[in-house]
This record gives structure tokens, sequence and C-alpha cells, in this order.
């Protein structure tokens, strides 16, 4: 089965680079991208199978990052969805908040595209299962 | 035995004896009073016996008629006294008396009557007289021996009727005699026994009356027995019990009061007036309270003779009228003042007096004193509202001077005042502004470091994109520019993310934890570690380098920090970074060393200023913002920050956290 992956993300040029970079990877998997924290659970309740894994911006208007993951880890049917948080903050301390939240790793938004597909390529390889 | 019983008995057995000899007595006269009668009969016996010989002889002779009638009367008289003997006597020898007297006079009945009827027979004085006389004869014959035995007898009954007198009289005699005896004796034997049961014990007794009288109130009188002196000494010795235990409170209390005590006999003259006083009694007080030693027994003129007049006046009243007296008052010659209680004790004519007293000598001296000391208040008291009068009048005037004063320098001062008030609120709203000001900046710097980092990731995002996969159609010098377009935006983000800290740090509030910095250190460390692996750096850190401090702020300090260390060192061979502590002044000082570039003493200073640096671009990369985020951390946390270091050798930040 192929897998999805659904970018969460307020500006439109880091979904880009970031689909360009997952693109790079040796994985084969469908990307979907919304802008809005609503516009993702719409997409995700609307019936269809839900994503492998959601790459998750922190900061964006509206619903922020951190309240998009409160919200999925209380729903009985999308908790279990693997959420990788990608932030420019390289804070460990903000890092460990992050993770009591619910998120289950990190991607750090560098402005070097060889170290951003470096890490990219390395976390989905740990969270989509073969 | 009780002596009431003893007396008793005694008298009981005197009542006995003086009993038995009235019967003894009565018993006697009895006796005597029969004895009498028997006598008398026996004497009328005797009498009428002779009586009846003369009558019969007058018969015989003259054989009158009248004769023979009285003797036969006679005979009936001695019959009837017989009988009456017979019934009132029973003694033997008085029955045999009277048995042979009844025989006789019967017997002479028997003659008497031969002798009338031979003389009757014969009648007249014929031819047969001489028979008859001759039977006559000896009928008289027989008569007169009956009349003699008669008489025997009669004799024979007064000797009875004597018997039993005498042995009446010696009966009452001897009895009387023997009561006597044992009157006497009874007599004697009392005495005897009073003497040695009461006399003794009346002297006992009294002598052990005398001694506890004396005073000896604990001696004990010893009786022994049951009789009423036991008691009445068990009685004398609970008394004297008593009167030891109360004797015993009054001596005690008497002994150990503190005030002085003493019972005096005041002495007159002539004329009835209190000359002096002998002290009878004193207590243990006394001398402490007089000074007077021994004075028991002796004279007050002898013991102090300038003793005032009035103690012994108002002794002399107290023994006259027996009215109590209470006064305080000076014994100039003991030297002290007494308060004082004196009242009459015992008869009046005794002129005692109890005395209690008291020293209040210090008492009265500490009211002297504090007269004194008024009366030198008053006076100087007086001075100084003198002093004072004067002073206020000098004082007014000046007042009136200073207020003249006063009041212009306070015009002065109300101008000053309200212009410096009104520099005030210029302060406090330049202050305000500028607070109000910096906010706006930091917020500013916050937001567009922020916003600038989005399009900023773009330009360098795509460009990275066009240049790999790109660079083949590019000519040198296009991917010369397109390297420049992605260098610059390197270190423009790499300033955005400096700005971004900077700000932030003065904008969080600082959360002090206990953190292990030394821990913190050594994860940076090995992150650098892990950007270049291909660097050869020695890390010296101090394990447990514990802080009281924000960990998130310090994680930035130190990033900051070691990640100078770091790049400073990236051209020294055998790189070595320091991190560790010193103790200076008590306090705990951190520092960060390394061997690398150094820097220029001269610049230390500013080398903590944002945006200042003192290498160039070429030579190491930066913002020149590190240092002065690490300051603002150091200062939040109320440390001091400060470096050390020499061109080619090394440089050395040190901090402190307050």
């Amino acid at each position: 089965m192929k897998h999805s992956i659904l970018i969460v993300d307020d500006d439109s040029d880091d979904i880009e680079l970031t689909t360009l970079a997952i693109e790079q990877c040796s994985v084969d998997v469908d990307v979907q991208s919304v802008t809005t924290g609503t516009a993702a659970f719409e997409l995700l309740r609307n019936g269809h199978t839900p994503p492998s894994l959601i790459l998750l911006d922190l900061k964006m208007p509206g619903m922020s990052g951190l309240d998009f993951l409160r919200e999925l880890r209380a729903d009985e049917h999308l908790k279990n969805i693997p959420v990788i948080i990608v932030t420019s903050s390289n804070l460990e301390s903000d890092r460990q908040e992050v993770l009591k939240t619910g998120a289950n790793d990190f991607l750090h938004k560098t402005f070097k595209m060889t170290q951003f597909c470096n890490e990219l390529e390395m976390l989905l390889e740990r969270w989509l299962p073969n | 035995m009780q002596i009431r019983k003893k007396l008793r008995i005694n008298m009981a057995v005197s009542a006995s004896i003086a009993f038995v000899l009235c019967l003894m007595l009565l018993h006697s006269v009895y006796q005597l009073n029969r004895a009498n009668n028997l006598g008398k009969i026996a004497g009328d016996i005797i009498a009428v016996t002779l009586e009846r010989v003369t009558l019969g002889n007058d018969y015989m002779r003259n054989n009158s008629a009248r004769a023979k009638g009285q003797w036969f009367a006679t005979q009936e008289q001695i019959g009837a006294l017989l009988k009456s003997a017979f019934d009132n006597f029973s003694d033997a020898d008085a029955r045999d008396s009277i048995s042979e007297l009844s025989e006789n006079n019967k017997a002479s009945k028997r003659i008497f009557s031969a002798i009338v009827a031979n003389r009757d027979k014969n009648g007249s004085k014929s031819g047969s007289a001489v028979l008859s006389i001759e039977v006559e004869d000896r009928l008289l014959s027989q008569l007169n021996m009956r009349a003699y035995e008669e008489t025997i007898n009669g004799r024979k009954l007064l000797e009875t009727a004597r018997n039993i007198r005498n042995s009446a009289v010696l009966f009452a005699g001897w009895g009387t005699f023997l009561s006597l005896l044992i009157l006497i004796a009874l007599a004697i034997f009392n005495s005897m026994t009073i003497a040695r049961s009461i006399a003794d014990r009346i002297q006992r007794l009294r002598m052990g009356v005398t001694v506890i009288g004396d005073g000896n109130l604990d001696h004990r009188i010893e009786m022994k027995g049951t009789d009423e002196f036991t008691d009445l000494s068990d009685a004398f010795n609970k008394m004297a019990a008593k009167l030891s235990g109360a004797e015993n409170r009054y001596r005690m209390l008497f002994n150990t009061m503190m005030e002085g005590f003493c019972i005096i006999e005041v002495l007159f003259n002539s004329d009835n007036s209190p000359v002096d006083y002998r002290f009878l009694e004193i207590n243990q007080a006394f001398e402490a309270q007089t000074g007077l030693q021994n004075a028991q027994g002796k004279l007050m003129r002898d013991l102090a003779p300038d003793n005032e007049t009035h103690w012994f006046e108002i002794y002399g009243k107290v023994a006259l009228t027996g009215e109590a007296a209470r006064f305080e008052n000076e014994a100039k010659e003991l030297n002290r003042w007494y308060e004082v209680y004196a009242y009459r004790v015992g008869r009046p004519e005794d002129r005692q007096v109890g005395i209690i007293f008291n020293d209040i000598t210090s008492r009265r001296k500490a009211e002297e004193v504090l007269r004194d000391s008024h009366a030198a208040l008053e006076v100087r008291v007086r001075e100084r509202t003198q002093e004072l009068k004067y002073l206020t009048a000098t004082l007014e005037h000046r007042v009136v001077e200073r207020t003249a004063e006063l009041q212009a320098a306070n015009e002065t001062l109300r101008a000053s005042r309200v212009a410096a008030l009104n520099l005030m609120e210029d302060t406090v709203a330049a202050r305000n502004e500028l607070q109000s000001a910096n906010k706006e900046l930091e917020s500013f710097i916050y937001s567009v470091s922020h916003d600038l980092r989005a399009p900023l990731r773009a330009i360098a995002g795509f460009s990275g994109i066009v240049a790999s996969s790109c660079s083949d159609r590019l000519n040198e010098k296009e991917r010369n520019y397109l390297e420049r377009i992605l260098d610059g935006t390197a270190r423009m983000s790499q300033l955005i993310e400096d700005l971004l800290d900077l700000s932030r740090i003065s904008q969080t509030e600082i959360v002090r934890k206990e953190i292990d910095l030394g821990a913190i250190a050594s994860a940076i460390m090995a992150g650098l570690h892990d950007t270049e692996t291909g660097r050869q750096v020695e890390t010296n850190i101090k394990s447990r380098i514990l802080a009281l401090a924000d960990a998130r702020m310090m994680e930035v300090a130190l990033s900051n920090l070691l990640g100078n260390a770091w790049k400073f060192t990236s051209k020294t061979e055998t790189a070595v970074i320091e991190f560790g502590t010193i103790e200076q002044d008590g306090k705990t000082i951190y520092f960060v060393r390394d061997n690398g570039a150094g820097f220029d003493p001269a610049y230390k200073d500013k080398m903590f200023l944002p945006f200042h640096r003192l290498h160039t671009r070429d030579e190491f990369e930066g913002t020149g913002i590190g240092l002065a985020i690490v300051e603002r951390i150091v200062h939040r946390h109320g440390g001091r920050i400060w470096a050390e270091g020499e061109p080619g050798k090394g440089a050395a930040i040190y901090f402190s956290l307050g």
C-alpha cells in the first residue's frame, strides 16, 4: 500500500520546499497539503483513508500547531497517526514541551536544503512502516 | 478499787457491827427483865408461904374460919404464881424449883385439908381431943416441913433469877466490849488504808501539779491503779499537754516573729507618775530591733538613761488606764524610729504592759531623704521655671525672626518644589515613553525577524534547488553568484536567529531551578562534534556544575559561548575547550576557556555589544550578537560577565549568576 503524507503549514513556499524535499527522498509516497489546522481536520474526518504521517508547522494563524496536535490526540479515530513537527526552533526545551503534547518527532527548518533533505529522509524511513 | 466503794464497804461493816451490838444489848435487857420477874415471883412465893405459915398457926390456935379461908386463898395464890412462873420460865433450874414448889404446895394443901378434916370430925374439944391433937401435931409438923421446903425452893428460884441476871449482865458487857474492840480495829485499819491509798496519792498528785504549775508543762504525773486519783492525774496530764502545745505555739510565735516584743512593768513614783520600767520578758527579735543586750530583768533607765520621757508617759498611761496605744516615735539614744503597739497585760494592779514594736528607721530615713530631695527639687523647679521664663521670652523674639526667615525660605522652596515636580513628571513620562518604546522595539524586532525568516527560507530553498538541479547549465560566474545568494541568505538567517534569541531573552520570564550546567555543556559539545565530525577538539568539562538558573536561557548562553570557542579554535591544531568553575569572594564564577584565536584585550569591553565583532568575516563567521545575548542572560540572572584573552593565545569568558 502506498503511503500518504499530509503537510500542514500556512506558508505555501514551505509546503512546496518540503514537497520537493520529499520527492528527492527515495520513498514513494502521496503528498497532500493544507494551510490551516481546520482544513486538515476537514480532510481527515471526511471518510478518506487517514494519512500515514503528518508534517506539522507549529506557528500558524488561527489554530496553532499545538492546538491541532491536542485535538488530534483527543480524537479516537485519528490519535494514532504519527506527527512530525517541522519547526524553525532548534531549542531542546521547546522540543521537550511539544513531545509532551503528543508529537512523535522533529524536523528542523534549516536553510541548508541538503541537510533538510537528509534529516527528512531519515525521519520518513523511521516513521513510515514498510 | 475506787475509794468511794471502799468507804461504802467500810460503812456497811461498821453498821453491821453496831446492829449486832444492839441486838446483844436488847437480849441482855430482856434477860435482865426476866430475871427481875423471876426474882419478884420467887420473893412473892416466899412471902406468901411465910404468910400461909402464919395463917396456919392462927387457924391452929384459934380455929378461926377466916384464917382457914385465907390459908386456902394463899395456897391458891401460890399456885397461880407458880403457874405464871412455869409459863414464863423455861430454864431448867427454874423449872426444877417450880416443880418442887408446886409439889410442896399441893402437899401443903393436902396436909392442911387433913388437919381441917380432923378438926371438923371431932368438933368441939372433947375426949377424943387428945388423939386428934396428936394427929394434928404430926400433920402440922409435916406442913411446916413442907413450908420450909417451899422456902428453900423459893430461895433456889431467887438464885436462878440472880444467875439469869448475872449472865445477862455478863453477856451485855462482853458483847459491848467485843463490838467496841472490832470498831476500834476497823477505825485503825481505815486510817491506815486512807493514809496509804489516799494521802500518798494526794501527795504524789500535789507534787506533780506543783511541777507542772512551775512551768514544766512537759512533766507528766504517774499514777497507778484505777481510782479517782488516776482519773484526776490523767486529766491533769491532758491539761498539761494541751497547755504545752499552746505554750509551744505561742513561744514559737513569740520567738520567730520579726517584730520586737516585750512585757514591761511600769514603775511609778509617789505622785503616781511613771518614772521607769523594767523588762520582764523579751523575745528573740528584741535585741536586733533595739540593740539592747540582755535587757531581761533590767530597768530602761539603766540601759538608756537619756531615753525620752514620752516613752515612759505613754506606757504609764497604758498601764494605768488599760487603753491600748498605737504610735510611731523616735528613740534618739538608740538612734532609731519605732512603730509601736502597747497594751496592758495581767491585772491592773500589776501595771504590766505588752509592747509589739518594729524598727522603721530605714523607712523614716527614706521618707526624710524623699522630703529633702522633694524640697531640693522644688527649688530647682523654681529656678528652672525662672530660666524658662527668660528663655521663653528670648525664644519668642527669635521665633518671630525665624518665622519671617522661614516664610521667605518656604516661598523659595515652594517654587523649587513646583519646579522639581514638573521635572519629575517629565522624567517619569520620559521613562514610560522609553519603556514603551523599548517594548515596541523588542516586539518589532521579534516580528520582523520571524516574518523575515519565511521569505528568506524561500529564497534559500529555491536557490538551493536551482543550484543543485541547474548547476550544469550555469557558467562559473553564474554559479558563483548563486552560491553568494545562498551564502547571503544563510548569514541573514543566522542574523535573524540571533536577533530572535536576543529579543526572546528580554521578553521571557526567568524560571530558576537547580540545573547541571556541566550536563548541558556536554550535550552542546556533543552536538558541535556531530556538525563537524572531522575536527579533533579536547573537551574538559567539569562534571556536576550545579546552578540555580533558568534552564532554557543557560542553554542559549552556553551554546553561544561553546559555539564561539569551537569556532575560534577551528584554526588551532590541538584545540582545547574547557568549562569549569572557580570560587571568588565566596561566589561561584563559571568560565569557558579555549586556546583559539584570542582577541585584543583593548576591545574586551566592546565585545559584548550587539553587532560588534573583533574578527573579519573572512577570518571567522558570525553575527556579533552571541556575546550580547550571553551578557543579557547573565545580567538577567543578576550576574556579571567579563573576558580575558590575548591574540593567538585563546580567550576566556567568566560569568557569575547572582
